[in-house]
């Protein structure tokens, strides 16, 4: 732009006659250099509407004026995220943890735990116990349980014997241990 | 990234549950560990065996031991001749001292000769005993779950020849 058209658009500014286009066309020449060293002086005057452009309203400026003016305040939203969230993520966080805890002790259940589970297979050999289970992929932790401690024995009679015996050897340990700590035996 | 972290942070509580879990269960653990071992002879009886066995003719069973049978609930036995001192010891250090409680321990025979009975109570009665007998010939880890009267059990063999039956301290299968 040259000086002489800049000293007209600055008259008219002056007289507040100049559009907006006209206005940004003076903004820039003194943005831009080389300014003429007679337009010098005004270079600060534009300067300063700029930077004083970029000033914008501090935190709290609403509610300020609000008060001034004697009106109920607006809820202050940058502090609502601060003061929620995280609770919301504790109960989240919470819900979770609980969770997990619960799916830790029926997913990872020991394998030899005796459970009564076992008990609602379909009634026959523990072969079909293994069978009924693996159709059945929602109960693989009872599967899992119920083939841990299934039967050695099918047959009733068999699985009594055992036990018989069993309670048998049981019985006199228990007995002989009783007698050694009154000191009769020997 | 924060919530990747938070998840990070979640992952222990999940075995911290089931770490609870199996210390809860010591026994089921040692079941579990040598259930597939060949060097073990397993014998497990179910609840619904026990439920099975109400069938079968009674007749020539003795009335004590009729009663013990029918107040248990499961019964399981691991016996091993391998190294029987070693399982013996490691059997003692799986069991949760809160929840079983030493009824009687021998000991004979220069720790050679190891009997313990353990107890699993519920209120005033024994919901579970333990028997863990070791001798150079053998081990025998020995669980009978369900309502046990020690006195009636004590009676079974109290009647019997000794002598005929010194080789049963650990339970051996045919």
């Amino acid at each position: 732009m040259e000086k002489a058209q800049v000293i007209i658009l600055l008259e008219k500014y002056w007289q507040a006659e100049t559009t907006i286009a006209e206005e940004q066309a003076l903004a820039s020449y003194f943005r831009e250099d080389p300014v003429d060293p007679e337009l010098e002086v005004y270079r600060d005057v534009f300067f300063y509407f700029r930077e004083e452009a970029k000033v914008s309203a501090g935190p709290g400026f609403g509610n300020r004026i609000l008060q001034r003016l004697g009106l109920p305040l607006e809820e202050e939203t940058p502090v609502v995220p601060i003061f929620r969230q995280p609770f919301r993520l504790g109960v989240v966080g919470a819900a979770a943890a609980i969770l997990l805890v619960v799916a830790g002790l029926f997913l990872l259940r020991p394998l030899g735990q005796p459970t009564m589970l076992a008990d609602n297979q379909p009634a026959a050999g523990h072969r079909d116990t293994q069978a009924a289970t693996r159709t059945q992929p929602t109960q693989e932790a009872h599967a899992v349980a119920s083939t841990r401690i299934a039967d050695t024995y099918d047959d009733p009679e068999q699985a009594l014997a055992a036990v018989r015996r069993a309670l048998l050897v049981a019985s006199r340990n228990l007995n002989q241990g009783r007698r050694e700590i009154t000191g009769t035996s020997k | 990234m924060n919530t990747c972290k938070k998840w990070l942070f979640l992952l222990p509580l999940l075995l911290l549950g089931a770490g609870a879990f199996a210390q809860e269960d010591a026994i089921g653990q040692f079941f579990g560990k040598y259930v597939d071992d060949p060097r073990f002879t397993v014998i497990s009886v179910s609840p619904r065996m026990f439920r099975l066995m109400s069938k079968v003719r009674w007749d020539s069973v003795p009335g004590d031991l009729k009663q013990t049978v029918a107040n248990l609930h499961s019964f399981r036995v691991l016996s091993t001749d391998a190294t029987p001192l070693k399982f013996y010891k490691e059997a003692l250090t799986l069991i949760d001292r809160k929840q079983y409680e030493e009824l009687i321990s021998v000991r004979s025979g220069g720790s050679k000769d190891n009997v313990r009975f353990m107890v699993k109570e519920n209120g005033d009665k024994i919901s579970e005993l333990l028997m863990i007998a070791a001798d150079e010939d053998g081990f025998t880890l020995m669980s009978f779950v369900g309502d046990i009267d020690l006195n009636k059990l004590s009676r079974l063999s109290a009647d019997m020849d000794i002598k005929g039956m010194d080789n049963l301290k650990n339970y051996k299968h045919k």
